[in-house]
């Protein structure tokens, strides 16, 4: 595969968290400084470490694991929200991300103020957003609701703005959370039609999931991530049987 | 064009000006930071000056997003109270006619127009004070925003002191309403022009302070406390109730050299004596704003790595 044609890079990637067992404190650690005494960690923690892939336009990874063993680090390191402790992310172009449900929604705002801001803040200009709000509130199903606050919106109705603006603001990378959970059967279904949309289109999405069917039939690639590091890589429908596998023992 | 969705099994038509053919430049993301273009991370990360480029650009290209954001943060400010707007104007008024009669009536401090006199010191006070503890705790408040979406961070602390300008300009609109009951405490003339300089230097002092504050009380919450008591320090040693030229001539020079005091008193000359501010005890107020704003992008720009971590 020509490098061309990337549009993430992912090497030697590692991310380590300090569990600090007290709150730091400024007056202490200046005056820790200052005493000559060196801040030690009591312990740490690697949350993801040693993972590399690489992904072209139009190919999507799956990331397979149980709670804690690493997917959502990765994937904030991938959408560049926190940054590696050693290794790189490479990515390129407009990067889209739904890690957490309602995140980046202002409860004050109606929905449709909020698409305003949160399309604009992945690189659409206002008059852009204009122009694709209508398909953006028709996607997510929100026509009845959109001119009212977002305080006042269902989990499931948070989950479909955010999928949606996520997915209509022509990005180059996706990065999904396990969002897709929270909409109802019928939303999971354009869900899928839309994601496959995207990859038709060339863009490369990254994905974390507990469900290994999900990511069977919307992958390219797949990796089962074990206490931060890759147990299993490769094709898709394999690291998921085996993952099933090894959750029903 | 089309609204609709056709059925997920159709092929849908991109959105204009979909995934581009050939996809840009790197960006690579590595212990030391940021690095702007290149095949491969070469470790060096991208410098200060192409830093503060980079963000300079950003915050031109989101204007009309920033604007929106300030102006919800100030509406949110007051959306649950009954009287809505009407507290932003209350407060300054009752201060006022508080401090008048315990200064002008009590201890009979001589001072022509007193209530106009110490308004408009308050008015910048109150926006000093307001924007600086709002963007030191902006960082926190956001912490969904920080952690979980790619949101430009350098844009938080910037629209926490964005919104309170909102309420600065309603308060001017106060301090010049009181031209109907104190004609003669006013001198209009073209040098008003001056005024708008003078907040945009107090602006520029928050944005640098808020820079600082916001991500240092991300990893340290103390810092919110430290902000707190100096700003209560800060009343007293500013021209708010006095003038410094009421001070012996050695408190005088040392009182000059807060920021505030020559912005508060080039703010009294120009709407009340028509005079020009004086530029030398503009001085501190600029080496103020330039020096904390270099600092808070420069502190900003190493904190800025590990505060999704941190939130």
């Amino acid at each position: 595969m020509s490098a061309n044609n990337l549009n993430i890079r992912v090497e030697k990637l590692g991310k380590r968290f300090d569990r600090v067992h007290e709150k730091p404190m400024l007056l202490r650690e200046t005056a820790g400084i200052f005493a000559g005494r060196s801040q030690k960690s009591v312990d740490d923690l690697w949350a993801v470490r040693n993972v590399s892939f690489e992904l072209a336009k139009g190919e999507t990874l799956g990331v397979l694991g149980r709670n804690g063993s690493g997917k959502s680090t990765l994937l904030t390191l991938v959408a560049g929200t926190s940054f590696p402790s050693e290794g790189s992310v490479s990515t390129r172009g407009r990067i889209s991300t739904l890690l957490q449900l309602g995140a980046g929604f202002h409860v004050d705002m109606t929905g449709e103020e909020n698409i305003m801001v949160n399309a604009g803040l992945l690189g659409l200009s206002a008059d852009e957003v204009k122009r694709r709000t209508p398909q953006i509130v028709e996607f997510a199903e929100l026509q009845d609701a959109i001119d009212t606050q977002i305080r006042y919106y269902s989990s499931g109705m948070l989950a479909r703005l955010g999928f949606s603006i996520a997915i209509n603001v022509s990005p180059d990378i996706v990065v999904v959370d396990e969002v897709l959970a929270v909409g109802d059967l019928g939303f999971q279904k354009k869900c899928m039609g839309a994601v496959k949309d995207l990859q038709k289109g060339g863009a490369t999405i990254v994905l974390a999931s507990q469900a290994p069917v999900l990511v069977a039939s919307l992958s390219t690639k797949a990796i089962w991530l074990e206490k931060g590091e890759i147990k299993m890589a490769g094709d898709p429908s394999e690291v998921a049987a085996e993952y099933n596998a090894e959750m029903a023992k | 064009m089309d609204q609709g969705f056709p059925p997920p099994s159709a092929p849908r038509p991109l959105p204009e000006g979909g995934p581009s053919p050939a996809s840009g430049p790197w960006t690579h993301r590595t212990s030391a930071g940021v690095q702007f273009g290149g095949e491969r991370p070469t470790g060096n990360r991208a410098g200060l000056l192409q830093s503060f480029r980079a963000a300079l650009g950003l915050t031109w290209k989101l204007r009309q997003m920033l604007w929106l954001l300030s102006v919800k943060d100030f509406k949110s400010r007051y959306r649950a109270q009954a009287l809505g707007m009407f507290w932003s104007f209350a407060y300054p008024l009752v201060m006022m006619v508080t401090v008048t009669l315990a200064f002008e009536y009590i201890l009979k401090i001589p001072i022509p127009h007193f209530p106009v006199f110490y308004l408009i010191a308050a008015v910048f006070w109150q926006f000093f004070t307001n924007a600086t503890l709002a963007t030191t705790g902006s960082m926190m408040e956001n912490a969904a925003l920080v952690k979980r979406t790619t949101f430009p961070r350098f844009l938080i602390p910037i629209s926490a002191v964005l919104s309170h300008l909102i309420n600065l300009a309603m308060e001017f609109v106060l301090v010049f309403g009181f031209y109907l009951a104190f004609p003669g405490a006013y001198t209009f003339s073209v040098k008003l022009i001056a005024l708008p300089a003078l907040v945009l230097l107090v602006v520029f002092i928050c944005i640098g302070v808020g820079l600082m504050t916001s991500c240092l009380n991300v990893r340290y919450r103390d810092v919110f406390y430290i902000v707190t008591s100096v700003i209560t320090m800060g009343f007293w040693v500013s021209p708010i109730l006095y003038s410094t030229s009421m001070a012996p001539p050695w408190l005088a020079a040392i009182l000059r050299l807060n920021p505030l005091a020559g912005v508060m008193e080039g703010a009294r000359d120009v709407i009340m004596l028509g005079q020009w501010p004086n530029p030398a005890y503009l001085v501190p107020g600029l080496v103020a704003a330039v020096v904390l704003f270099l600092m808070g992008c420069f502190i900003f720009n190493r904190q800025n790595l590990k505060l999704a971590d941190y939130a």
